[in-house]
């Protein structure tokens, strides 16, 4: 094995042992400490081996797997990514019905071993396995809660609609093979330009279409909401982040490294003008009447993957790669923060019914003024206005569009950024500026369970704390980011 | 094999596609539409194989070995992702499994 090779082979590596390690130890009756310790050990390695990823710049495995500086910012990410979702899943997926740890954790891993291959992957056979390995997991995880009807209700739909877009995917793969003879993104980038084929074009859309439908882009986004709802919030945040991140970043590969091909471009870039502003406008519309956080963030979150996809429309001297990896990384920090605090207000609370209604917020700058504090920040920030993280990603992706000659798209996703000032908005003035009105007969926590909960809730807050911070402090100071979106595109 | 041959087979598997397709869209019953998506799995993979065999490239069916692999991975966390919803629901019917709405 050659050391490129190696390095670009040992995040997988180790994201795999770790999660077949987690159910060994849980077989041979170690305790959930050790177990949660490995997890994180596991996390921190992928982390670490990740970042030698960048000194290759090369295709190895026999053509199998990229080791270059766009899998080095992706699978630094999605391991970061990793890792702060599971923080926060700490203690509380029990509070919300998952009975069983040790399968949650590995299947946490083998989806991030998913998530790595899925970027990484150099030709078509590598990108379906990690694309299943990704989905299969996060399906399981999303029903992790056996006992709540909403959770396997959500697997259920999760499963039944990612599995119907794969088999476009994979319908998508088989007909670019047919047409060209390659598997491997380098010779089909190599021979598309000699080939004028319907099947291409055909081929190209149903790729297309499968991503779309990962990524939720309308109008493939119908299970979004429920989906996101019924889960448990981490497996949410794990759902919003990580596998977005995969996705669009093996989405990015295929149509900036693969379909670069200009004729190409001319042919799926209506389709995807049109899949950008349908999901920036109609994610945005249906946000305002949700009447659950979580189900209002599944909408946001497909107008948010509405405003990456502008990115695409300008691949290659625009700089529109660049903008799309800044903007997600940017939406990775705020979604990692929102949903934690979704999480952690809720667990406190401790209401089982309506736990995520958006009317339960009301008077909380009162109760809980960190908290309050916390989400008005991240809401500010995803709404897209300076001096936090989301602005300067907004700012970038609608220059890219204006300089790639698609100002009107460039307007249209302005509007919809005031459009969702409106809903971000709404919960920030539930919060201080409403009073609860049956206050008085919510059941207060004894005085020694709260301090045990507290405990229990430190490592989460902390995670949610700091995730705020990065979005101020990259608001204001971007360099690094930048730096980072544009390495991977060098 | 000629080019009768390729088009009578891509025919076939499109087809084949196409009602697992529309089982999808038209079925209630989740172990059905479990069916149909795997009838799309293996519509495609008689694509590939028959593109394998008209372009003479053993690449399209070692592509079929792993769309087969993953096939039985996705039966078997449907199946017990199915079987969980009918233990909370006592049905398998996609439409009267509806907590969740907005």
């Amino acid at each position: 094995m050659s050391p490129a090779e190696l390095a670009a082979a040992s995040p997988l590596i180790i994201t795999a042992t770790g999660a077949c390690l987690v159910l060994l130890l849980e077989v041979l009756g170690f305790s959930s400490l050790i177990r949660n310790f490995v997890v994180i050990c596991t996390f921190v390695l992928c982390l670490l081996t990740s970042f030698r990823l960048g000194d290759f710049n090369d295709v190895v495995f026999s053509g199998s797997l990229f080791s270059d500086s766009l899998t080095m910012i992706y699978f630094a990410a999605i391991s970061l990514a990793g890792l702060f979702t599971y923080l926060i899943s700490f203690k509380a997926l029990k509070g919300e019905g998952v009975t069983s740890g040790a399968e949650t954790d590995s299947l946490f891993l083998f989806s991030t071993a998913g998530a790595l291959l899925l970027v990484s992957a150099a030709n078509f056979i590598t990108l379906f396995v990690g694309f299943e390995l990704l989905s299969l997991s996060v399906y399981a995880l999303s029903g992790s809660a056996l006992k709540q009807k909403a959770s396997s209700e959500s697997a259920m739909k999760y499963f039944i609609m990612g599995s119907f877009s794969s088999a476009f995917l994979l319908y998508g793969l088989a007909l670019i093979y047919g047409a060209t003879g390659f598997i491997s993104y380098a010779e089909i980038a190599a021979v598309i330009p000699s080939i004028r084929s319907q099947l291409i074009i055909l081929g190209v859309l149903l790729i297309m279409f499968g991503f779309s439908f990962k990524v939720s882009l309308v109008p493939f986004h119908v299970w979004t909401p429920d989906v996101y709802q019924g889960a448990p919030t981490s497996v949410t945040a794990f759902m919003a982040v990580v596998v977005k991140l995969a996705a669009f970043g093996a989405f990015l590969r295929l149509f900036s490294y693969c379909f670069s091909d200009p004729i190409l471009f001319e042919s799926w870039s209506k389709v995807g003008w049109l899949l950008a502003v349908l999901s920036m406008t109609v994610g945005n519309v249906l946000a305002i009447q949700q009447k659950s956080i979580k189900r209002m963030l599944a909408y946001s979150s497909i107008a948010h993957a509405g405003y990456v996809f502008i990115g695409f429309l300008a691949l290659g001297q625009n700089g529109g790669g660049e903008a799309a990896t800044y903007y997600l990384l940017a939406y990775s920090f705020m979604s990692i923060a929102s949903f934690g605090l979704v999480s952690l207000i809720s667990n406190n609370t401790k209401e089982q019914y309506d736990m995520d209604s958006i009317a339960s917020y009301r008077g909380l700058g009162e109760k809980k003024p960190l908290y309050a504090l916390l989400l008005t920040i991240v809401l500010i920030a995803l709404s897209g206005m300076p001096p936090l993280i989301g602005f300067i990603g907004k700012f970038f992706l609608f220059t890219v569009a204006h300089e790639a000659g698609y100002t009107g798209l460039a307007i249209v996703a302005a509007i919809n950024s005031v459009i969702s000032l409106y809903y971000y908005l709404n919960i920030i003035v539930q919060m201080y500026f409403t009073k609860d009105e049956n206050a008085s007969a919510k059941s207060e926590l004894g005085s020694e369970e709260m301090i045990k909960q507290q405990v229990q809730m430190s490592i989460p807050k902390f995670v949610v704390i700091l995730c705020t911070l990065l979005i101020i402090v990259f608001g204001l100071y971007n360099r690094p980011l930048y730096l980072a979106a544009e390495l991977a595109f060098r | 094999m000629n080019e009768l041959g390729l088009h009578f087979n891509l025919l076939i598997s499109a087809i084949l596609f196409c009602i697992g397709v529309a089982g999808v869209l038209t079925r209630k019953n989740t172990i059905v539409i479990f069916m149909c998506i795997e009838l799309m799995l293996n519509a495609v993979n008689l694509t590939l194989v028959t593109f394998s065999v008209y372009l003479n490239n053993i690449n399209g069916q070692i592509f079929v070995f792993f769309v087969m692999a993953v096939a039985a991975a996705e039966a078997a966390v449907g199946l017990a992702i199915i079987l969980s919803v009918f233990r909370n629901f006592l049905t398998v019917e996609s439409d009267e499994v509806a907590e969740l709405a907005g």
